[in-house]
């Protein structure tokens, strides 16, 4: 039996060289890195490339090896710079494909011919669309129809708070036109819807005024009226009046009442304080103090209660002038 | 064949050919520690010889570790004189490279001079180039030493020196310098051949002599070469890894490893510091018991990752260990491993500093 030669230091000391670097090669060194972050419970397990597991063009250490480094073939021979491996992106994050969520670019073409459409489009704006344009209105209330028209177009459907910057530059000029033209058609929908019924209001209020004046007026002889006071004095009989008067505010009540369900239900209200110069100036106002915008909800309100408050003025004042008629007879 | 490997850093400290000895790992872990405590040991092992420690650190510990103040120039240790250290100061160096490049451009008013010096101040890496100029430095140095130049006779030769590095990444890019400046200067070479009469020109124009500035460039080649040789020569360089028994440790361990490989440096030793062997004690706290376990698990993994490495397990002690005193004591478990039954009494028995 042959006894093996004790190793010197030197034998021994490269010996362990080659086994070290024997673990590290061939893809050992990525292994042994995983081995430590799965252990380890790390986030980042088995997602890590060892330095001398990565492809890189080998830089040469400029020496070579000296002497008895660690002279096994299958050493890892690429030696990598930190440049390389800086360069080397295979741990970044993947890249994400965000083309579906960018818009696609005007066409340039388009943009460039579209200067007419453009002056087109303020024209338009500017004049009216609706070529509702009074001769006596002047520019500021033609600036105002405007923005109130933009609102209204914006907000059809919608309730927006008036006109945004977005309404005029979003889009190309095409697609912006198109977009106003519907909201135009929308407002002026709106607008025929309300007028609608408020026409049918109108009808129901002054037929019931009339009739209720007529009744009284055919059916009770002293039923009278004059501009002179000592006549109404002398022949005053205040139980028919008074039947008017209950009847007739009953009527009121019961027309305002129906009125306003009505235009809650079907939002009748939102056309009249859309183009209503309030809402205009507020629009306009909170461009520049935003706190103004607070005060909206108020404002329409006081419009809705306002245009109640009319309904009723205008019945009253059919009655006043039926009176008048009367006292003239 | 098993290769029994002693948990020591004898082979280091007894090693006659090692000139490097870098010292590096994540920070916190110990490294000036354990520089100071190899360069302790080496000192009291090799009585006749001289030994440098050079801290590369932009934060420099060295002289709260010896508690002595240390500078930019090599300075003994106070009871222990055949060992000197150094804190490389970049602005120092940056000073007296100003100094030298006076030579060229004498002119006070200069208004890039100052902008210049804040500049290159602030350029990353400037500490680690700083300190390659000095290990270029000593190069030179143990050629006189050596006799190969007469140029100089006046300089110390030391006969290792050892590094206690910056954490993990300065360190790196430190030891990437020599073939990165290698091939700075052969691409710099190359396109100078074929520059050669607009460098002519250039240079004459500065005031400067282009033959001067080529020559000096050659010998920095050369000296770059050398350096490079010997930090992959086994028998002269060597790096020891400094951990502990942590996860984050142990993962930036193995990956410096992989690094060092790939850059040719031999790597054969590992200290782990800060290992609390709470086991065998008498009245076992639950918190040290509960890290101590943790720590096991971690040293359990290292021993089968580093079967072919010198793993040196050290403990953590009960105070700092500052001061020369206390650093003879501790660096002993370098060469002897520690055993908590019989050394455990060193863990309250350090001098306070």
């Amino acid at each position: 039996m042959s006894e093996s030669k004790p190793l010197s230091a030197e034998e021994k000391k490269r010996l362990l060289r080659e086994r070290r670097a024997a673990k590290m090669a061939g893809g050992k060194a990525t292994n042994r890195l995983n081995t430590i972050l799965t252990q380890g419970s790390s986030v980042k397990s088995s997602s890590v490339t060892s330095v001398l597991d990565k492809e890189d063009s080998p830089s040469p250490s400029p020496s070579g090896t000296t002497g008895t480094t660690v002279g096994s073939d299958d050493l890892p021979t690429a030696t990598t710079t930190a440049l390389d491996i800086h360069n080397n992106h295979d741990d970044d994050p993947d890249i994400q494909d965000i083309s579906a969520f960018s818009s696609p670019s005007p066409d340039p073409e388009k943009l460039l011919n579209s200067t007419q459409d453009i002056d087109d489009m303020f024209t338009k704006i500017f004049s009216g669309a609706d070529g509702a344009t009074g001769p006596g209105e002047d520019q500021f209330a033609q600036m105002m129809k405007m923005f109130g028209q933009a609102g209204a177009g914006a907000s059809a459907g919608a309730g927006a708070d008036g006109p945004s910057p977005e309404d005029f530059f979003a889009g190309t000029p095409v697609q912006n036109e198109e977009e106003h033209q519907y909201q135009r058609e929308v407002a002026a929908y709106n607008l025929y819807y309300h007028k609608q019924w408020k026409f049918r209001f109108l009808i129901i209020r002054f037929s019931f005024i009339l009739i209720n004046f007529f009744y009284h007026f055919l059916t009770i002889p002293t039923f009278k009226a004059s501009s002179y006071s000592y006549i109404r004095d002398i022949s005053y009989d205040t139980t028919t009046t008074t039947s008017f008067i209950v009847w007739f505010t009953t009527g009121e009540l019961i027309t305002i009442a129906t009125y306003f369900l009505i235009s809650m239900k079907y939002d009748l209200f939102k056309t009249t304080t859309e183009n209503s110069i309030f809402i205009k100036i507020l629009s306009f106002g909170s461009s520049f103090l935003p706190q103004l915008q607070q005060y909206r909800p108020l404002v329409v309100r006081c419009l809705s209660y306002y245009e109640l408050l009319g309904i009723f003025l205008a019945d009253l004042s059919l009655v006043v002038v039926l009176f008048g008629l009367l006292s003239i007879s | 064949m098993d290769l029994e490997l002693e948990p020591t850093l004898e082979s280091i400290i007894q090693q006659s050919s090692l000139k490097w000895i870098f010292v590096g790992g994540k920070g916190g872990v110990g490294k000036t520690t354990t520089s100071s405590s190899i360069a302790v040991q080496l000192a009291l092992n090799h009585p006749n010889d001289q030994f440098l420690l050079i801290s590369t650190d932009p934060a420099h510990n060295l002289s709260d570790a010896f508690c002595q103040k240390f500078g930019k120039d090599a300075r003994k240790v106070e009871g222990l004189e055949n060992l000197s250290c150094m804190e490389i100061d970049p602005d120092a160096a940056m000073n007296d490279l100003q100094q030298q490049a006076q030579q060229y451009n004498n002119d006070p008013n200069d208004p890039l001079k100052s902008m210049m010096q804040d500049f290159t101040g602030a350029i990353p890496g400037i500490d680690e180039a700083l300190s390659f100029m000095e290990v270029l430095k000593h190069i030179k140095n143990q050629k006189v030493a050596d006799g190969t130049d007469s140029t100089e006779s006046d300089k110390i030769s030391y006969k290792t020196i050892i590094f206690d590095t910056a954490p993990t990444g300065h360190t790196l890019r430190f030891l990437q310098l020599p073939s990165t400046l290698q091939k700075l200067l052969s691409k710099f070479q190359s396109l100078s051949g074929k520059l050669g009469p607009m460098m002519n020109m250039l240079g004459g124009a500065g005031g400067q002599n282009p033959q001067e500035m080529f020559s000096k460039l050659n010998e920095l080649e050369k000296q770059v070469a050398e350096v490079n040789e010997q930090f992959t020569n086994p028998d002269l360089t060597t790096f020891v890894c400094v951990c502990i028994s942590e996860f984050l440790s142990l993962y930036e361990t193995e990956r410096m490893i992989q690094e060092l490989m790939s850059y040719n440096m031999d790597v054969n030793s590992i200290v782990v510091n800060q290992l609390l062997f709470a086991e065998d004690e008498v009245k076992p706290c639950s918190r040290c018991v509960s890290r101590w376990k943790m720590q096991k698990k971690y040293l359990d993994q290292m021993s089968e990752l580093y079967e072919d490495y010198h793993l040196v397990k050290m403990p953590l002690l009960g105070t700092e260990i500052r001061g020369i005193n206390n650093l003879k004591r501790f660096s002993k478990f370098l060469l002897k491993p520690y055993d908590p039954k019989v050394d455990s009494s060193i863990i309250t028995d350090l001098e306070e500093k």
